[in-house]
This record gives structure tokens, C-alpha cells and sequence, in this order.
């Protein structure tokens, strides 16, 4: 096998190009990325679960939990954020995830 | 990376396009999504790749690989390849698990290897990418594809086609995030708030035997998050069960012959045979006192907005098969429950075929193999039509 990936892997490329259009100032990406800051603040905060969080994106989401909870509750309760909180999300993105060998 | 090697991507669909433009599909949900497909060929074939940037060099990678999956599986699924009975069994059960007016099709690609049953959910789970393309060129596909490999000699064997139901499991568990979840609780409950019950422990060694010093993976939890062998092994338990929901016992007497050199062993990642079993059976049996089997189905409850991992066959007594005609389907429920007439006579009841028609010759296997699947087959295609006719009649009473 040439090479190998997962649609986990494709989901995170995505969510990290999507964050990048945001980034570069293309609202019409917002809302997707809101919506998983949403999400992984709710799971951290206990107001969902592994169960009733967002199935979709619940890869990026218990990664990011796990990654920095601390920033994820200090986010406002609100439906839009700053352009700061998108380039923390980011600098939380972009490198190596662990690779699970067992 | 050079934009060339995205020319050379675009170039090789090109040509998978050409031979795919004019498949003929029998229904019309799979023909628009050909057709929204051809759009975004289109759309593509007008860029111009040599001023894209790295980013845009990358997205498009995803969207000529969307169309090629694409293709991949609906070129197997047309009027003439696709295993039309099956999938049509498949998909009653996958409408249990829809909700609202979510559009899925169940396309099948035959594949030259005699054991690979399997799901790829490259395209049904991955909602992002059809995002980008929506957000990208304006395009909104209606409906998913549901990507089921099967082995294409077998493509009309509904003896060993009831693992499909397990395939189908495979999506249910993506769709929902299953087995994830209960890794996840499973995993919290073990190293972090430390609340286990001696029984609990005993009996996740006993499933998951990997588990058994379980202290000695707290390390590696602490640095990765994630224990992979726990989500594959909740995984295949969960599609099991969900299986049996509908065919009872039937995939795992083909279960057992294909492991039964190693049917105790566990693999990295596959439970033992003898342990999806077990579990199977203690389901059917509406024994829920194990924590595996509990935590499974309080899972499915709680990711589904209450759907129930439940019994969902309805046994229809009949002589049918034995009298060598299809048997009369009422019901979704009595459509499932062909497999396990199917099985059961293949499996005892073969001398009756002989004795009840009055045969005055012995009928060799590969025979006996012919009728049963033909009696399977007709009986799902007749139950098509009748369920068909009732709706047309249905539809001009109105």
C-alpha cells in the first residue's frame, strides 16, 4: 500500500482549510467553525456529552477537549467569536496528532 | 506542490468520467446524483489549476477524489451490476435508522476477493467535504452514498450476503459515532474518575481482553486520548447486534465457518468469534445483564434520539421453500426473516426438498444451493412488486 489515511484524517484537512478561508477573511466558513467551538465548549462545560454532542464533527471536537480544555471554557457563551479565538483554534490545529498504535 | 500533479488527478478522472458519463441507473435518486456529480466535473474542467495555491491545490485533491469514490461504486450499482434483492433488504433496514428526510443510497461495489465484505465511509460520513462543495461552486447533493463492498462471485448468494446487515452496522456506527462514544465513557470511567466495580472489570477483561491490566495502558491514554483496538472491538460487537436485529443468528453461522481455525482467538482488531457470538446470542435471548451489552444499548438510545437496538424480524411459519415456491412477504419484518428460512434449510432441513416433492432423485448440493437462493431471490422480488402495486394503488385512490 502506497499510502494509507482515514476520513478522520480528511475531516481534520478540512475543518484545518476551512478555519484557513476564515482565517484569510471568508465569513461564508464561519458558521461550520462556530458551530464545533459551540460543540467542544458545550462537552467541556458538561452541558452535552460523548452521546449528544454533534456526530459530524465529534472527531475534531473530542480532540480539541482533550487538547485545551482550558481555552474551551473560557469561551463566551455566544454564536460568533473574535478573530483571536480563531487563530488560537488554529495554533491548536496545526501539528502532529498522536497516532494511536494500539 | 505543483499544480501539475493536480492536472494529472483531473486528467485520470477525465477518463474515468468519459466511460462512467453514461451509466444507466434503475432508480431516479442515483441518477442525480450522477447528474450533480457531472455539474461539478464540469465546474472543475473550467479552472484553471495553474494559478491555484497550495490550499486550493489541496480541496480540490478531496473533490476529484469524492467524484472518483463516487463513481467507483456507482459504476458497480447500475440497472444491470447492482445486487438489486439485497440492497433492497438493506435498505428497509437502514430506514429504521434515518432521521427525518435524510436521502441515502446504498450502492455496491463487487470486488475480486472471495472475504472482503465491507463498508467504506469515505463518502456517507464525511458532511465537510460536501460543504466545501456546496460553499465552492454552488452545488448541494440531496442525497449520500452508502459504500458496501462485496465479493462479486457471491454478489447473488443470500446465504453468505446476510453479513451485509453487519456492513450496514458499520454505517450506522459512523453515522451516530456508537462505539466512539462508549470508548470514550469506557476509557473516562477507567482512568479518570476511577469507578469500576469488580464485576465491571471482570467482565470488560472477559470481552475486551486487552483490558484485562488495563492500569498498564493508562500511559498511553494519558498521551493519545484514544485506546483504537477498544473503538474497533465495541465496533464489530455493535454491528453483530445490530445484524441480529434483523437476520437473528444467520451471520454468525458464516462467521463461524470463516474463523473456525481461530474462533477463540482475538486479533488487534476483530473479537473473538466465540465472544461476538455469545454476545449475539444473549441479546437475542433478551439477556441484558452484561455491561457490554447494556452500555451498547443505552448508547444506541442516547446518539439516536431514541432509536432501540431491538428484535426486528417477525418469524413467519411457512412451508413454502420446502414446497419450492417464494414465500408470501407481508411485512418489512417477515422480509428479513427469509434469510433465517433460507439458513435454517440449508443448514437441516435439505431432505425435505426431496421427501415433500416426491423426488425420485437425489439432489446434489450445487442444486439444492440454486433453489435456495432462487427461492430467496423471488420472494424479495415479489414482495417488491406487491409492495409497488400497492403504492401505485395507493397513489391513484387519492
Amino acid at each position: 500500500m502506497l499510502h494509507s489515511h482515514s476520513v478522520e484524517n480528511e475531516k481534520f484537512g478540512l475543518f484545518i482549510l476551512f478555519l484557513n478561508h476564515l482565517l484569510s477573511g471568508e465569513k461564508k466558513y464561519e458558521e461550520t467553525i462556530n458551530n464545533v467551538l459551540i460543540e467542544t465548549r458545550a462537552l467541556v462545560k458538561g452541558e452535552k456529552d460523548v452521546y449528544t454532542v454533534n456526530r459530524d464533527t465529534f472527531p475534531i471536537i473530542i480532540y480539541l477537549s482533550k487538547r485545551n480544555r482550558t481555552f474551551f471554557e473560557g469561551l463566551p457563551n455566544t454564536k460568533s467569536f473574535d478573530k483571536q479565538v480563531y487563530t488560537d483554534l488554529f495554533s491548536l490545529l496545526d501539528r502532529q496528532r498522536p497516532i494511536s498504535i494500539i | 506542490m505543483s499544480p501539475r500533479l493536480l492536472e494529472l488527478h483531473f486528467s485520470q478522472l477525465a477518463k474515468a468520467w468519459n466511460k462512467s458519463q453514461y451509466n444507466n441507473y434503475s432508480d431516479n435518486s442515483k441518477k442525480l446524483y450522477h447528474n450533480k456529480l457531472g455539474d461539478l466535473y464540469r465546474l472543475l474542467k473550467t479552472e484553471d489549476f495553474s494559478r491555484f495555491s497550495q490550499q486550493e491545490i489541496m480541496e480540490r485533491y478531496d473533490v476529484i477524489n469524492m467524484i472518483f469514490k463516487s463513481l467507483e461504486f456507482l459504476d458497480s450499482s447500475t440497472l444491470n451490476l447492482l445486487p438489486f434483492e439485497i440492497v433492497t433488504c438493506l435498505d428497509c433496514a437502514l430506514r429504521d435508522w434515518l432521521q427525518g428526510d435524510e436521502e441515502l443510497i446504498i450502492v455496491t461495489s463487487l470486488v475480486n476477493d472471495i472475504n472482503n465484505y465491507s463498508f467504506d465511509e469515505s463518502l456517507a460520513t464525511n458532511e465537510q467535504l460536501f460543504k466545501y462543495v456546496e460553499l465552492q461552486y454552488g452545488i448541494k447533493f440531496a442525497s449520500r452514498l452508502i459504500q458496501i463492498n462485496l465479493p462479486a462471485t457471491l454478489s447473488r448468494d443470500y446465504l453468505a450476503n446476510v453479513v451485509l446487515y453487519h456492513e450496514l452496522g458499520h454505517f450506522i456506527d459512523t453515522k451516530y459515532q456508537i462505539s466512539r462514544a462508549i470508548h470514550d465513557e469506557i476509557l473516562e470511567k477507567l482512568f479518570v474518575k476511577r469507578k469500576i466495580t469488580p464485576e465491571e472489570e471482570k467482565e470488560l477483561a472477559d470481552y475486551f481482553p486487552f483490558l484485562e491490566n488495563y492500569l498498564a495502558l493508562e500511559p498511553y491514554y494519558n498521551n493519545q486520548g484514544e485506546i483504537k483496538v477498544l473503538r474497533y472491538y465495541l465496533a464489530e460487537y455493535f454491528c453483530d447486534l445490530f445484524a441480529s436485529q434483523y437476520i437473528k443468528t444467520c451471520s454468525s453461522h458464516y462467521l463461524q465457518y470463516l474463523t473456525q481455525a481461530y474462533a477463540s482467538q482475538h486479533s488487534n482488531s476483530h473479537p473473538s468469534t466465540k465472544k461476538r457470538v455469545e454476545l449475539t446470542e444473549k441479546f437475542l435471548s433478551g439477556d441484558d445483564s452484561t455491561f457490554t451489552l447494556s452500555k451498547i444499548k443505552e448508547a444506541v438510545n442516547k446518539t439516536t434520539a431514541g432509536k432501540s437496538l431491538s428484535v426486528k424480524f417477525e418469524e413467519k411459519k411457512s412451508n413454502d421453500f420446502i414446497n419450492l415456491v417464494p414465500i408470501d412477504i407481508e411485512n418489512d419484518s417477515q422480509l428479513h426473516y427469509l434469510f433465517v428460512h433460507g439458513w435454517d434449510l440449508w443448514l437441516n432441513n435439505w431432505h425435505l426438498f426431496e421427501e415433500q416433492n416426491e423426488m425420485k432423485f437425489k439432489l446434489d448440493r450445487e442444486k439444492v444451493y440454486d433453489i435456495v437462493n432462487s427461492l430467496i431471490e423471488k420472494s424479495i422480488g415479489n414482495y417488491v412488486v406487491k409492495t409497488n402495486w400497492d403504492k401505485a394503488k395507493a397513489n391513484v385512490s387519492k
